[in-house]
């Protein structure tokens, strides 16, 4: 069970409340196996899709999501410009009252999650506020590290690359940290700020402290839609000082893992070798991401919210 | 012609000690303090049994709005809620439509205020043409029209060598020139504190440096023109100890800074709570104490409210699209005295002086700022053991949000009076 109707943050769940999730994410995964692929427990719900930009894999896996479970769904996408001026919480009233009992939001302003479940009675889950948290995409990654490492508590666990821009690996850190497990990170200085210490994150300074004995390293990509030129001299050095290679693999545990996202850059922040090895994980699992979120809806159904 | 007035029972606040006595208004000036007054048929009688008669307040730092954003606010509100909160006079920063920034607006801009305004407005003049940071604006036009003081208009110059030569040319006129600090390039459009609140929240960050660089470099450039330079509106831990040190050095500095900065800190922001987007932003507790510490040692001369006025709906958004606006001027006296005399940090005399005198003596406008006779009856009347609840519909500004909203403060203010006029009443 959920305390909040909402799945907004890492920092509002407990850790007993995400492994709820992830547990339930497994049973899911059997009614994907299953040859009908329905269940009913969104029978005579509304899903709403509003997303502020683009992204089709991830409205795609909550569609499927919310279709395997027997919900409506329907999709309110950030095409027009219009939807823009208005506040998130103006567009959520509209959804409300055409009877959303969820809203799935992506939207480019960071709280903007939060300020929406304040406002309406519908339950709202986010996919990504600006450049604060991606909460649903973590719970892959947490997935599969539970998967393959059985659970978190003592987890030496290292991010590198862009930590200040990249809400999934803060989703993921907040969440880790919760659940018992050491987070380290490295990257070039710029890109972490090192108020993360104050969370209990520890900031390395060179690979060897970063790596030494961890069991996973994830690599966090570096955001496509910023321009690093004024805070990293070129991808050239990014490539020589940060790049997941062997080197960073060596110093971490005989079966650590390397978790890196499907759309890394091959050989800047994942070396070749590593990415071609059998240690390394390509993090987006699709049915993994249909399965977690079809166990969020499931949750949130039974609990919280006014309907 | 206008009233006398005798204010019985009056206490009157002191660097010594507080003392009773009686005064008495003629023709909207302090005529007499004592207990036995002359005192004529016509004159108007207040038993006040015991409560604080303090000289008007002063702020430094608020934006007017006209001419050209009367939308947001205009004399008559503004003056309004000036007068609620004890505020006797008001300077209007020149950031209008069109920037204050020749003699002609500056006129038109006194010619509004004496037919809307219920409280004294004094212009400042925009340092640069249209606020452009490239020419110089009519300073010595302007001074011969009535400003007391040059600002940038809560934009802070940029380009160091215009403003190099800014403090040059206003040293002709010995007029302060009034500076907000922020480098642009490192504030790098970031909405809240660099570090904890952003890396929690993912909002973007200004880091300390981006004030603290300006504060350096006005200090430096204004020590040597030799010009009087005042800095509104500090909040970092190492402004307030580059000013210490730059008073030490004998540079000719005052300053200011908000009550918001003493009170709030970047934790306020954690929850997205877009009343809080303010510019400069909340920093940190460290920060808090150390604005603390420069208003008693005496670092910090004057506390401004930074009212700058937003319309509600600019505010009641998404933290990231909301606007910078902050609505300050209510009730500011009553939040300064809560937090600041209540905990023991300045004495009333202490917190009077540096939203009043203080400010008055930077920019040298003589007979204010005082209860003493012969000086102007701008005062206000407090209550100590009053109550003032704040309620966003009940503010006299037209922006109608307040991050005080529902909370209820010791102290009240019962009265206003500008030059012999009362102008206020609870």
């Amino acid at each position: 069970m959920l305390k909040s109707k909402d799945f907004v943050s890492m920092k509002d769940i407990s850790a007993d409340e995400i492994l709820d999730i992830l547990e339930t994410a497994e049973t899911m995964k059997m009614v994907l196996n299953n040859n009908s692929k329905k269940a009913p427990y969104l029978q005579g719900k509304t899903v709403i899709m509003y997303f502020s930009d683009k992204q089709s894999r991830t409205k795609l896996s909550f569609e499927l999501a919310a279709q395997y479970l027997s919900a409506s769904v329907a999709d309110l996408s950030g095409t027009d410009n219009r939807y823009e001026e208005q506040t998130v919480v103006s567009m959520g009233k509209i959804m409300e009252n055409m009877g959303a009992d969820f809203i799935v939001l992506r939207h480019h302003c960071a709280g903007s999650a939060k300020y929406l479940a304040e406002n309406v009675s519908a339950r709202v889950i986010n996919v990504g506020d600006g450049n604060n948290e991606s909460p649903t995409n973590a719970l892959l990654d947490l997935l599969t590290i539970k998967n393959i490492k059985g659970g978190f508590k003592g987890l030496n666990v290292t991010f590198v690359g862009d930590i200040n821009n990249n809400r999934q690996t803060k989703s993921c850190i907040l969440a880790l940290l919760k659940l018992g497990a050491l987070v380290r990170v490295y990257g070039p200085s710029t890109l972490i700020n090192p108020a993360f210490t104050k969370l209990g994150v520890r900031i390395c300074t060179d690979p060897m402290e970063a790596c030494v004995n961890t069991d996973v390293i994830m690599s966090s990509k570096l955001n496509d839609m910023l321009n690093y030129e004024r805070v990293m001299p070129s991808l050239n050095e990014y490539k020589n000082l940060f790049k997941v290679g062997t080197e960073m693999v060596n110093y971490a545990k005989k079966d650590c893992i390397v978790m890196s996202p499907s759309r890394v850059k091959r050989g800047i922040e994942v070396s070749s070798k590593v990415l071609d090895s059998n240690f390394n994980i390509v993090n987006d699992q699709i049915s993994n991401a249909v399965a977690s979120n079809m166990a969020l809806f499931y949750l949130l159904s039974l609990n919280g919210g006014n309907k | 012609m206008k009233n006398n007035i005798l204010l019985k029972n009056a206490l009157i606040c002191s660097s010594e000690c507080d003392f009773k006595s009686d005064i008495l208004i003629k023709d909207g000036i302090i005529a007499e303090i004592s207990d036995d007054c002359h005192i004529s048929f016509d004159t108007k009688i207040i038993d006040l049994n015991g409560k604080y008669v303090l000289p008007g307040l002063i702020d430094l730092n608020c934006e007017v709005c006209e001419p050209g954003y009367d939308f947001m606010e205009d004399l008559k509100t503004v003056s309004h809620s000036a007068a609620k909160s004890g505020f006797t006079s008001l300077t209007a920063s020149p950031n209008t439509d069109p920037v204050i920034d020749n003699n002609i607006i500056v006129k038109h801009l006194k010619m509004l205020a004496s037919e809307k305004s219920i409280v004294n407005i004094f212009p400042y003049g925009n340092m640069t043409k249209s606020g452009l940071d490239k020419e110089l604006s009519d300073i010595g036009e302007m001074y011969n029209a009535g400003i007391v003081a040059i600002s940038d208009g809560n934009k802070s110059v940029q380009d160091s060598f215009i403003l190099k030569n800014i403090f040059s040319y206003a040293r002709m006129f010995k007029i302060p020139v009034i500076t907000i600090c922020e480098n642009k390039l490192l504030k790098n459009d970031g909405l809240v504190n660099l570090g904890y609140a952003s890396a929690l929240t993912g909002l973007r960050g200004i880091p300390a440096s981006a004030e603290e660089v300006y504060v350096a470099r006005n200090l430096l450039l204004s020590h040597e023109e030799n010009c009087k330079i005042h800095i509104s509106k500090i909040t970092t831990r190492q402004s307030v100890d580059l000013i210490r040190f730059a008073k030490k050095m004998g540079v000719n500095i005052t300053c200011d800074t908000c009550p918001q900065y003493i009170i709030f800190n970047e934790e306020s922001v954690l929850n997205y709570d877009p009343y809080f987007k303010i510019n400069p932003p909340l920093r940190t507790e460290k920060d808090n104490l150390a604005i603390i510490e420069g208003l008693i040692d005496g670092t910090i001369d004057c506390i401004s409210t930074g009212h700058n006025p937003e319309h509600g709906e600019s505010k009641r958004r998404e933290f990231e699209s909301a606007s910078f606006g902050f609505s300050g001027l209510e009730p500011a006296f009553i939040v300064c005295y809560n937090n600041l005399v209540l905990k023991e940090h300045l004495t009333l005399f202490e917190l009077v002086q540096k939203l009043s005198k203080n400010a008055y003596d930077i920019l040298k406008i003589k007979n204010k700022g005082l209860i003493e006779v012969s000086q102007d009856a701008d005062l206000f009347i407090f209550d100590p053991n009053g109550e003032t609840l704040v309620k966003e519909n009940e503010l006299e500004t037209k922006a109608k949000y307040s991050v005080y909203h529902g909370q209820a403060f010791t102290g009240s203010i019962d009265m206003t009076i500008v030059g012999g006029n009362i102008v206020f009443t609870k």
